[in-house]
C-alpha cells in the first residue's frame, strides 16, 4: 500500500528535556513531521507509562507550568500542525483559558485523553469551547469506547480521532492492534482522520500501523526517551521514521 | 443434544456500554509499569481479549468441543415448585450452571483460560480460590488439558471446605492455604496473625508473586473481575437467550449473585446488549451481594488494585478497598472487595440494581429452593435465589418473568445450611 498522505506525529512534553534544548530540537524535528503534540505539564499523567511520567516530573521540577505555554511564541513559527495534550481532570476548570492560549499560538486542537472516559457529559461543552476559540475538537478513544460514542464524535468533524493502541503509553502488551485499528476505521467511516499512538517504537511498527489503516501515527515514549539521553539521536530517529513514510 | 445452542462467539459488552471502561493504570508513585508487566503474568491471548475492540470474540473450536463435553448447553429450567410454594404468578426460570462437572459456572472460563495457557506452551497455571469452586474448576480444566495447577485458597475456606480441597488434589492440584509461607506477601500477613483467615485479595497477590518467580513456565489465571472472564461467561446468557426464545419467554428481570461479577455478567450482558442495540429498554438486572461484603451498596467507585498486595495494575471499580478483610462467611465466593469494571459502570448508571442479603436470608432462600426444586444452591447462588423470591413477592398479581442464574450447587456446603 502507498503511504502517500499518511502522517507522522511526535509527542513531546512542553519544555522537555529543558526549555532551551526543547526549542532547539522541536525546531529540527518539526521539519521532519506533520504533527507535533505538545504535552502540557501534568502531575497526574494517569494514562502514561514510566518514560513520559518521568519526563513530566522533570519539567515540573524545572519550574515549567501549564500556563507557560504562552511564553513559547516560537511554537507559532513551526511548519507542522500543533496539537496540545492535557488531562481534562487538570485543565477542565480553566478550559477556555487554555484553549485561547493555544489558539493564539496557532494550535489546531486540544486533545484530552480522559474526556470521554471520565467526563463523557462534558463532550458538548468541550466541543463548543474549542470552536468558540477557533479550534477544532479532537477526541481520544480506546478499544473500550462504545461504538455509539465513536459514531457520535465522528459526526462532529473533528481534527482527528486518536485511538490509544495500548492501555498506557510506552507499553507493549500483546494486543492485536491492527484488528482494533480496522474496527475503529469501520466505525469512523472516513468522517475523520484516524490517528493512533501508544507503543509505536520502531519504523517497522510505524509502517505496519499505517499500512493497517491509520492516517496518522504518533510516536511518544521512544522519542522522549532518546531526547532525555541524547537529543541529536532523537532527531536522527525521527528522521528515520519520516524517511520510512516518505520513502 | 442441543449442541446448536452452544454459541460460536463470546459476547464483549464494552462496545454497548453507556460509557467506556477506563483503562488499567499504574499508581502514580510506581517506578516501573505494572500494566506492562501483565505480559509476564497472564496468557497473551487473554490480554488481547481484555483489550479487544470486537463485540463478538470467536470461541476456538477446541474450547467449543470442551463446552460440549462438559455438558453445555446447561439446562434452563422453570422452578414450578418454588412458584407454587410462593403462590406467585411470577414465572421463575433458572439457568443451572451447577450441572457442570465442577458444580459451578467457573468451569466456563477455566477451560478457556487453561486452553490458552496450554496453547502458549506454559506448563503450570496458578490461581486463587475462595470457596474452592474456582479452584476445583481450574483443577478439572488443568487435568483435562494436561497442565499442573497451583491454588492459593483462603485459609478460612481451606479449613471449612476440605471436601473441595481433596477433590482438587485428586485432580493433581497443589493447594495451599493463604496466606501461606510460600510468598513474601503471605509471610507478611502470617507475621501479623498466624491464624489469618485470608482473603481473595491476598490469595491473588500470592498467586501473581508465584508466577513472577517463574514466568517461563507459569501463568496466572483469575476466576473473576477481569473483563475477559466476563466475556467467557457470556456463554451462559447467550444460551439462555435462545432457550428463553424457544420457550416463547422474555425475562423482565435477570438475577445473579455478585462475587467479582462474572456469573451475573454472564447471564445478563447478552440480553442487555441485544436490547440497547435495538434501541429498546434492557430488562432489569439485579445483583445480589452478601450484606457482610457490601461492595455494590457501600463501595466507592475508584481506582484500586484488584489484589491486596498491589501486584496488579489498578482498575476502576466499585470497591471496599483492597485492604478490606471480609469476615469468614460461608459464601466465600462473595468475599471479594470489588466489582468488575463493566459491572461497576452498569450499577452506577442505574442498569444494575444492587441488593444485599444477610447470611440468614440467603440460607432461608436456599433451603426453600432445595425443598421445592430438589437442588441445594451454592451459598453464593442462594443470595441470587433470595433476590428472585423477593422479586416474585414484590410482583404481587403482576405476571413477570424472572431469570436467575443458579451459578452452582451447594452439595459440599451443607455446613452453610446446617442440614
Ligand atoms: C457458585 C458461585 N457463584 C458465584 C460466585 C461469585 O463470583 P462471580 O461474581 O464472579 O460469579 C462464586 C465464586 O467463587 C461461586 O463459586
Amino acid at each position: 500500500m502507498d503511504l502517500n498522505g499518511k502522517r507522522l506525529g511526535i509527542y513531546i512534553p512542553l519544555g522537555y528535556p529543558e526549555p532551551k534544548t526543547f526549542l532547539e530540537y522541536i525546531d529540527l524535528i518539526s521539519n521532519l513531521i506533520d504533527m507535533l503534540e505538545i504535552g502540557i505539564p501534568t502531575r497526574s499523567p494517569i494514562y502514561d507509562g514510566p518514560i513520559i511520567r518521568k519526563a513530566h516530573k522533570e519539567i515540573l521540577g524545572k519550574g515549567v507550568l501549564p500556563e507557560h505555554i504562552k511564553s513559547y511564541p516560537e511554537l507559532s513559527k513551526l511548519k507542522c500542525d500543533l496539537v496540545a495534550l492535557a488531562y481534562y481532570s487538570e485543565i477542565g476548570a480553566d478550559l477556555s483559558k487554555i484553549l485561547r492560549s493555544i489558539a493564539d499560538l496557532g494550535f489546531k486542537c486540544l486533545l484530552t485523553p480522559d474526556l470521554l472516559i471520565e467526563y463523557p457529559e462534558k463532550l458538548d461543552l468541550y466541543t463548543k469551547a474549542s470552536r468558540d476559540n477557533g479550534l477544532e475538537p479532537c477526541f481520544f478513544i480506546s478499544s473500550k469506547t462504545p461504538y455509539k460514542l465513536v459514531e457520535k464524535i465522528s459526526e462532529l468533524e473533528p481534527y482527528m480521532i486518536y485511538l490509544g493502541l495500548q492501555a498506557s503509553t510506552g507499553t507493549s502488551l500483546p494486543i492485536q492492534v491492527l484488528r482494533n485499528i480496522s474496527i475503529a476505521r469501520e466505525l469512523i467511516k472516513g468522517r475523520a482522520p484516524l490517528a493512533v499512538g501508544f507503543g509505536i517504537n520502531s519504523t517497522d511498527r510505524l509502517i505496519a500501523i499505517l499500512r493497517g489503516g491509520a492516517d496518522i501515527a504518533v510516536v511518544g515514549s521512544e522519542v522522549v526517551r532518546r531526547l532525555g539521553k541524547d537529543p541529536s539521536n532523537a532527531v536522527d530517529f525521527v528522521r528515520s521514521l519520516s524517511n520510512a513514510i516518505r520513502g | 443434544m442441543g449442541e446448536d445452542l452452544i454459541p460460536r462467539y463470546w459476547y464483549n459488552i464494552a462496545p454497548d456500554l453507556p460509557r467506556p471502561v477506563p483503562p488499567p493504570i499504574d499508581p502514580l508513585d510506581s517506578e516501573s509499569s505494572l500494566v506492562d508487566r501483565l505480559k509476564e503474568i497472564l496468557p497473551h491471548h487473554l490480554i488481547d481479549q481484555e483489550f479487544s475492540f470486537e463485540r463478538y470474540i470467536e470461541i476456538p473450536a477446541d474450547v467449543r468441543n470442551i463446552y460440549r463435553e462438559i455438558g453445555r448447553p446447561t439446562p434452563l429450567l422453570r422452578a414450578r415448585g418454588l412458584e407454587k410454594l410462593l403462590n406467585t404468578r411470577a414465572k421463575i426460570y433458572y439457568k443451572y450452571e451447577g450441572s457442570l462437572p465442577s458444580g459451578s459456572h467457573k468451569l466456563n472460563t477455566a477451560v478457556a483460560q487453561v486452553y490458552y495457557t496450554y496453547k502458549e506452551g506454559y506448563g503450570v497455571v496458578v490461581t486463587e480460590t475462595g470457596a474452592g469452586q474456582w479452584g476445583l474448576a481450574v483443577s478439572i480444566a488443568s487435568n483435562m488439558l494436561g497442565l499442573k495447577s497451583q491454588i492459593f485458597m483462603t485459609r478460612s475456606s481451606y479449613l471449612s471446605k476440605s471436601k473441595r480441597v481433596k477433590l482438587m488434589i485428586e485432580n493433581g492440584a497443589e493447594v495451599y492455604p493463604s496466606p501461606s509461607d510460600l510468598t513474601e506477601t503471605g509471610r507478611g500477613f502470617l507475621k501479623q496473625d498466624p491464624n489469618h483467615p485470608g482473603s481473595l485479595g491476598i490469595a491473588i497477590s500470592e498467586a501473581v508473586e508465584t508466577v513472577l518467580k517463574d514466568p517461563w513456565s507459569k501463568r496466572y489465571i483469575p476466576g473473576s473481575v477481569m473483563e475477559y472472564v466476563l466475556i467467557h461467561q457470556s456463554v451462559i446468557g447467550l444460551e439462555a437467550m435462545e432457550q428463553m426464545r424457544r420457550e416463547g419467554e422474555e425475562p423482565s428481570v435477570i438475577i445473579g449473585c455478585v462475587g467479582g461479577g462474572s456469573n451475573l455478567a454472564g447471564i445478563s450482558y447478552p440480553f442487555y446488549g441485544e436490547a440497547v442495540r435495538r434501541g429498546e429498554k434492557p430488562p432489569r438486572i439485579v445483583g445480589a451481594e452478601s450484606s457482610l461484603v457490601p461492595k455494590m451498596t457501600k463501595g466507592v467507585y475508584m481506582y484500586e488494585h484488584p489484589d491486596t498486595g498491589g501486584a496488579l495494575p489498578m482498575i476502576k471499580m466499585l470497591t471496599l478497598g483492597r485492604n478490606f478483610i471480609p469476615p469468614s462467611i460461608r459464601a466465600a465466593g462473595l468475599r471479594y472487595h470489588g466489582v468488575a469494571p463493566s459491572l461497576s459502570i452498569l450499577i452506577i448508571e442505574g442498569f444494575v440494581e444492587p441488593r444485599a442479603y444477610t447470611p440468614d436470608q440467603a440460607r432461608e432462600a436456599g433451603l426453600l429452593f432445595y425443598r421445592s426444586e430438589g437442588i441445594l444452591p451454592a451459598p453464593e447462588s442462594a443470595h441470587a435465589i433470595a433476590a428472585a423470591i423477593e422479586e416474585a413477592k414484590k410482583a404481587g398479581d403482576r405476571e413477570i418473568t424472572i431469570l436467575v442464574n443458579l451459578s452452582g450447587h451447594g452439595l459440599y456446603d451443607q455446613d452453610f445450611y446446617g442440614v
